[in-house]
């Protein structure tokens, strides 16, 4: 009878054990994702656009460092309901920070050669004039751009701008006196005649002072065709209502602007039209004739829908030789815009000849090269586009003007990189042939691995892998330089290690930089602190 | 983590000790009552049983009164899935239970006794959770593959040594038919985790989150193994 009780005890004491032991590991089950966080790669994005303002006049990024300006952009156009923020963001205005704006096309759109994805960015910045450009993609990828403002206080060279407030209207809004404005550089004159009655688009009279604004914008300096409103490369309105993508061979461009003592802004004329005239300088090329500006050509007048960013045929208007040696244009208009004196060409195509990169002391793999295009007769500007060009991998220009003579310069900016000759002649840049260019390198770095993952400060165990556009640069210039994150990772090349640089990455208008001396482990990684609209509105955090 | 292996070592140390202890009490219990009790013969089982890994089978076999040798198997496979219609997931949880095992029942009285052995445990739990709906980030449709599914694979470790307490037995010297109740603790070690995941939750399933995981598990290493059985005398 003891054997048997001290036998169950024993028993009894296991089974205890048994028990006690097991249900504490029940109780730890509940607590089994303790610690972990649910990470996203947000990758959505097929399509995207970063985009850079510049101050046409300084080259600065407009919102650089101490400027905390912004540029607000509207989209418009075709595929304008299908642009959205790089996060997924679809605000009515988006804004630029630090002088970027990364832009994207809802992935539900597919461009293609068939079915391009078009959309023109308009900006509005106060004392800058209003740009636009138009966007035309036929693929998916990473674009880049730049768009130069105008800051009207500052123009850059080739702008000549006049404020004139000599003018004045009664309560009908009807001029007292000739108002007679002339640019400074005296290139471009606009004249209201006495009896004309100024009107704001409401129907409203414009009274008292009157204020003409009057730029011209020189069609053979760099700069001004830059910063040209709408850009060379553009998207037209013709008569018969059809919408046009070519290229500007400009004339002369002038912003008018006029405005009554309450800064309200006249929109028309009436009893008189108000008279433009422009000389047009004899180095102008026309692309109609293919040669030299002569007296007599018949040159296209064009007016700028502010709203939209695009070109609306207006009239032709006829070229005469005045007895200075100039040529001038004279037009009339009854309502108030920019005016565009331009030669349209229309043959594009999508895809430019192939060009292969190719050298033997490549740093990178691949880079972002600049193409800037400018005309062989009188080496104006034409065009510029940036593409990612890596090494022996034939790449091709996009929307090119065909059937046209070019010079083409090959810059890596900031990346040390110059090509063999300064520029390269091309006769036809839709033709199939091949360009082989051979690429230096004045730099020699190191790849570094630069990580990124995001948070949302009211929920730490989410995680998000962003892709996206990254900046850097050495600390101690401006000059950025741009690779692409995929997924919370960038490889980034050409990176002196030791050296102090700054990082940054532009979302929903926010800009976020971080300063990081890569080190001998080439390897960088950051946290990004997410704004609480991304948090909340797009991630539902 | 000391004291848990100091008890289960002390607890097989007890077990295999007990089989001489009470083999020799029985063995001049026995000689004692020959004259009461029928002659024993050592004899063959096999048996269903229904445990806390799945049904199996089991074969008995009785070298004493006291002392039985079992090798058997269980199996079970099924899924739970449930639909979390606020979060729009659908969650499945999918046991594949599969063991083998060998193992000694001690007697210590004549319907109670300890068991103890080693169970090859292959089983495995994968617990997966996939979205129903399509998601709106920002402006962007996400569809539920775009999105992605994760999965939790959890695998105990293979040899995993048992010891319980039953009543009753598996086999019985003077019926055909024989009853066994068992309830023990099956230590399978720290369990290992292995996560996958699809679309964009692919990151989720790193190295470092199966880490966190296998170390919140760290404690959950003894299963409460429970056990009807029920047995036929073979000879």
């Amino acid at each position: 009878m003891k054997k048997s009780s001290t036998l169950f005890k024993i028993a009894s004491i296991g089974f205890l054990i048994a028990i006690i032991l097991t249900i504490p590991s029940c109780k730890k089950l509940t607590n089994l994702t303790e610690g972990t966080k649910l990470i996203i790669d947000y990758n959505l994005i097929k399509t995207s656009f970063t985009i850079k303002f510049y101050d046409a006049a300084t080259g600065i990024l407009i919102g650089e460092a101490e400027d905390n300006r912004s540029v607000d952009v509207t989209i418009f156009g075709q595929n304008a309901n299908d642009v959205l923020d790089i996060t997924g963001t679809q605000p009515i205005t988006f804004h630029s920070a630090e002088g970027f704006l990364a832009l994207a096309i809802n992935p539900d759109v597919t461009p293609s050669l068939t079915n391009p994805a078009k959309f023109t960015i308009v900006t509005h910045l106060d004392g800058y004039l209003t740009n636009s450009k138009a966007i035309t993609v036929y693929k998916e990828g990473n674009y880049i751009y730049d768009i130069y403002l105008v800051d009207i206080n500052n123009p850059p060279n080739g702008v000549s701008r006049i404020s004139n407030h000599s003018g004045h209207s009664n309560n009908e809004g009807v001029v007292e006196e000739d108002i007679i404005v002339t640019t400074p550089n005296g290139m471009a004159t606009v004249t209201i005649y006495a009896g004309t009655i100024l009107k704001e688009g409401n129907g409203n009279p414009c009274t008292g002072t009157i204020t003409v604004n009057l730029a011209h914008f020189s069609n053979l300096e760099y700069e001004s065709l830059l910063a040209f409103p709408g850009g060379l490369e553009t998207t037209v309105n013709m008569p018969d209502g059809s919408v046009d993508e070519g290229l500007f061979f400009s004339a002369g461009f002038i912003s008018l602007d006029v405005f009554d003592e309450n800064w309200s802004t006249a929109d028309s004329a009436y009893i008189h039209a108000v008279n433009m005239q422009m000389f047009v300088p004899e180095e102008t090329y026309n692309s109609s004739t293919l040669g030299g500006v002569a007296d007599g050509d018949i040159l296209p007048l064009w007016s700028y829908n502010l709203n939209e960013g695009t070109w609306d045929f207006e009239l032709n208007d006829t070229i005469n030789a005045t007895d200075k040696g100039l040529f001038e244009v004279i037009s009339n208009t009854w309502h108030f815009s920019y005016w565009n004196w331009d030669w349209f060409w229309g043959e594009y195509c999508p895809e430019g000849l192939e060009i292969n990169f190719h050298s033997e002391d490549y740093t990178c793999d691949c880079y972002w090269l600049k193409a800037t295009i400018t005309n062989p007769y009188n080496g104006a500007y034409m065009m510029s586009s940036w593409f990612y060009a890596c090494n022996n991998e034939p790449v091709r220009l996009l929307y090119v003007p065909a059937f046209f003579p070019v010079n083409i310069t090959f810059t890596g900016y900031c990346n040390g990189l110059y090509t063999e000759l300064d520029y390269y002649y091309i006769d036809n840049l839709c033709a199939a042939d091949i360009l082989d260019i051979t690429l230096y390198s004045e730099t020699i770095g190191s790849n570094v691995l630069f990580e990124i993952s995001g948070y949302c400060p009211n929920n730490p165990n989410f995680e998000v892998r962003p892709t996206l556009g990254v900046w850097f640069r050495p600390a101690n210039n401006w000059c950025w330089q741009y690779a692409f994150m995929y997924n919370g990772y960038a490889d980034i090349c050409n990176v002196i290690l030791g050296e102090p640089y700054v990082f940054g990455v532009v979302y929903d208008g926010h800009w976020t930089e971080y300063t990081v001396t890569p080190d001998y482990d080439a390897y960088i990684y950051q946290e990004l602190e997410l704004t609480d609209d991304i948090c909340t509105n797009v991630l539902g955090l | 983590m000391k004291n848990l292996k100091t008890i289960i070592s002390f607890l097989l140390i007890v077990l295999l000790s007990i089989p001489g202890i009470i083999y020799s009490q029985n063995y001049e219990q026995t000689s004692e009552n020959t004259k009461i009790r029928s002659e024993f013969k050592p004899g063959w089982a096999i048996s269903t049983k229904v445990t806390t890994l799945g049904p199996g089978l089991e074969i008995v076999k009785s070298f004493s009164r006291t002392f039985n040798v079992r090798v058997g198997g269980t199996y079970l496979d099924f899924s739970v899935s449930k639909e979390f219609e606020n979060i729009k997931v659908e969650g499945t949880a999918d046991f594949d239970l599969q063991s083998y095992s060998l193992l000694g029942d001690v007697f210590i009285t004549k319907n109670l006794h300890f068991t103890g052995g080693l169970i090859y445990n292959l089983s495995e739990e994968y617990i997966s959770a996939r979205p129903i709906n399509s998601f709106n980030i920002g402006h962007i449709t996400v569809g539920p593959e775009e999105l992605g599914s994760l999965s939790i694979k959890v695998t105990p470790e293979k040899y995993c040594p048992y010891f319980g307490i039953g009543i009753g037995n598996p086999i019985s010297y003077s019926k055909v038919f024989s009853i066994n109740m068992e309830i023990g603790a099956l230590y399978h070690g720290y369990p290992k985790i292995d996560m996958e995941a699809t679309g964009m939750i692919t990151p989720t399933a790193s190295v470092i989150q199966e880490e966190i995981i296998e170390n919140n598990l760290k404690s959950f290493n003894l299963f409460l193994l429970a056990t009807i059985q029920l047995s036929i005398k073979l000879f």
